[in-house]
């Protein structure tokens, strides 16, 4: 079942002489339980595909399926609530809020819904889940970065999304953190969830299953990472399942 | 969810303590002004309503100038001015007034200026005022301790004084026959007042403090007829008040060629006349408090406008969560009116606490009421609404993309 589904997707910033292609006719599927790592240099539009999938930003053209869902025309309003049932985000700058605990972090997209979940009850378990149980009422600034980011992982997964993503999310760790937060990750694809990561870092991308290159807004090469496990300088993972459903998907591809 | 925002403001405002304080002290000013200006008058009106009420359920003023006009609808409006003019009341129209049918007693008061001193005790806010022998019934006001004036045609130089000139210049025990000096002339004091209860009074007249003497013998003193200020009657109980009033309008008219050139109040006229004059006086105070939460609004709205520029990435991180941009809205406006409402309560407990520091130093007793309170809440959550809403709509309409880039 596919979880993301873009067709023709192209994003224009900008008018006239000025106007800038940042995304270049783009189509990709992402399945349920796939865990993507989106590479490429500065500028080639990655940032720009995860605002789109993430809803945060309306591609100029084509359309988009979120959960089987087209997307595409919603309106804010609209857009605002599936970003909150079923989209979580984990940022490079962590994005918590400052003047808020561990836990009202955590709980802050239960508290723009309306269903009748024990929230405080789920928000600990997952701060449970990600080793911060004893840290729940800790400001941010009380925090190491890395424990700032576990605390933002908790935060995405706590609407049970199907869609998680990741812009750089160990960009602003060390590398001991970045071990921590990205084992996380693997563990929480491995508990079923979709992950999607943009990365600079080739061996950070040896966690997903997929990688999609980009290069100047298009998608150059998009293909199972057969070299998962192979754990470059960070860490070495368990063996990880080969994508069952490898799809090739090369009509991008040039190279 | 209502619950939830109010705690979120809160939060946030306590953040910024300092900040959120001084934007505070214009909503504290506005409301406080308002408290006082409100809860004064309507001290001041219920203390004059109360004076007026003293002065027996059956009286009449006769006024020289035409206070009052009524146009065709039956609206009074008061002239003011009018009461600036000089007198045109005369000792004919007392007479023929005291003719009429319905009528128990009728005093004429002639204020007149001048040194009241006992040897060189000088009286200090002394009134000397002339009178003729109805005044205690027109007024309701007993001789406590001697006789009063008996004849207003009595040239002999006969006084009786008030309460408080007794305690003043004499210790509080007077002899009957003291000398007092009034304008360097000495007369001889025949009686005093018993004291007439007022914690307050209106214009400076303080009865209490006045030395009544008779017509005659004040003509002799300044040389010449005094104008007469104000005539007061108190009605017999079985009259009909407003035929009477009616009959004294028409003996006026007659005496002074169809000019009406005077006015005549009942007792319920008075007190029109003075809810008419407080109201106004009210009005005009509660304008500037209004004048000054206006400005308030504005601080709050400007103060506002920073902080939503300054939680851009806050904003950009909830949308970016599932906030829709009716919960940023909301979440704004809200901490615009909490601050508000903070504000207002503070200004509320100040203006109270004024109160009575004020009623302490002037004996006025401010009037709290409830409508006072919920006015208050009104206000206070307009200029929250009036402040909060652009600066909100602003931060609802955040682009999330820009706002999580901002630094």
């Amino acid at each position: 079942m596919s979880v993301v589904k873009l067709k023709g997707i192209t994003k224009v910033y900008g008018f006239g002489e000025a106007a800038t292609l940042a995304l270049d006719d783009v189509s990709l599927e992402i399945m349920k339980g796939e865990f993507v790592a989106v590479m490429g240099p500065s500028g080639s539009g990655k940032s720009t595909l995860m605002n789109v999938i993430g809803l945060l930003d309306h591609p100029t053209t084509g359309s988009y399926e979120l959960s089987g869902e087209n997307v595409s025309s919603f309106k804010d309003k609209k857009l605002a609530h599936i970003r909150r049932d079923k989209i979580g985000f984990i940022f490079q700058s962590f994005n918590l809020l400052p003047r808020l605990s561990a836990i009202e972090n955590v709980l802050l997209p239960l508290v723009y819904g309306s269903g009748k979940v024990k929230k405080l009850e789920r928000a600990a378990e997952l701060l449970e889940r990600v080793g911060l149980k004893e840290r729940q009422y800790y400001m941010p600034n009380q925090l190491s970065g890395g424990q700032v980011q576990r605390v933002a992982v908790a935060r995405a997964l706590v609407n049970k999304p199907s869609l998680i993503l990741a812009d750089e999310p160990t960009g602003n760790l060390d590398t001991h953190s970045s071990k921590d937060v990205m084992d996380l990750l693997k563990e929480i694809n491995e508990a079923g969830n979709t992950i999607i990561m943009i990365t600079h870092n080739p061996a950070l991308a040896d966690y997903a299953n997929r990688i999609v290159y980009m290069v100047d807004g298009k998608i150059v090469s998009d293909e199972p990472n057969d070299n998962s496990d192979a754990g470059v300088n960070i860490t070495k993972p368990q063996s990880i399942p080969k994508p069952k459903k490898a799809k090739k998907k090369k009509k991008a591809s040039k190279s | 969810m209502i619950r939830t925002n109010v705690h979120l403001a809160i939060t946030s405002l306590k953040s910024a303590k300092v900040r959120a304080g001084l934007t505070m002290v214009a909503v504290i000013i506005g409301v406080g002004s308002f408290v006082i200006v409100t809860t004064t008058i309507d001290g001041l009106s219920a203390a004059t309503e109360d004076q007026i009420n003293d002065l027996g359920g059956n009286l009449v003023t006769i006024n020289p100038g035409k206070l009052i006009t009524e146009d065709e609808d039956g609206n009074k409006t008061f002239n003011f001015a009018a009461s600036f003019g000089a007198s045109t009341l005369t000792e004919r129209d007392l007479e023929s007034v005291s003719k009429l049918e319905g009528i128990d007693a009728i005093a004429p008061q002639i204020i007149i200026s001048g040194r009241i001193a006992r040897g060189n005790n000088e009286l200090e806010n002394g009134l000397v005022i002339a009178t003729n022998e109805d005044y205690p019934d027109a007024f309701g006001q007993e001789v406590e301790n001697g006789t009063f004036l008996s004849d207003s045609t009595n040239k002999s130089r006969f006084a009786v004084v008030g309460s408080k000139v007794v305690e003043d210049l004499y210790g509080g025990e007077l002899s009957l026959g003291s000398k007092i000096s009034i304008r360097g002339e000495d007369f001889t004091i025949i009686g005093s007042m018993e004291e007439y209860e007022s914690d307050f009074n209106f214009g400076g007249v303080d009865l209490n403090n006045a030395v009544l003497i008779s017509l005659a013998s004040s003509e002799a003193l300044t040389g010449s007829i005094p104008l007469i200020q104000e005539i007061d009657i108190q009605l017999a109980d079985d009259s009909n008040p407003d035929e009477v009033v009616e009959s004294i309008k028409q003996t006026l008219l007659k005496n002074h060629g169809g000019e009406e050139d005077f006015t005549v109040l009942k007792q319920d006229d008075l007190i029109n006349l003075t809810d008419d004059l407080f109201g106004l006086i009210k009005s005009s105070g509660q304008f500037l408090s209004f004048i000054m939460l206006f400005v308030a609004s504005i601080v709050i709205l400007l103060i506002m406008l920073i902080t939503v520029r300054e939680r851009t990435r806050e904003i950009g991180i909830r949308k970016s969560i599932g906030a829709t941009n009716s919960n940023i809205l909301i979440q704004f406006l809200t901490e615009a009116i909490v601050l508000s409402w903070v504000g207002s309560a503070i200004g509320l407990v100040i203006g109270y606490l004024l109160g009575f520091v004020l009623q302490r130093a002037t004996g006025i007793t401010p009037v709290y009421s409830l409508n006072t309170v919920i006015t208050v809440v009104f206000i206070s959550t307009s200029v929250g609404i009036v402040a909060g809403v652009i600066p909100a709509w602003m931060a609802a309409r955040k682009d999330p993309v820009d706002s999580l880039r901002h630094e």
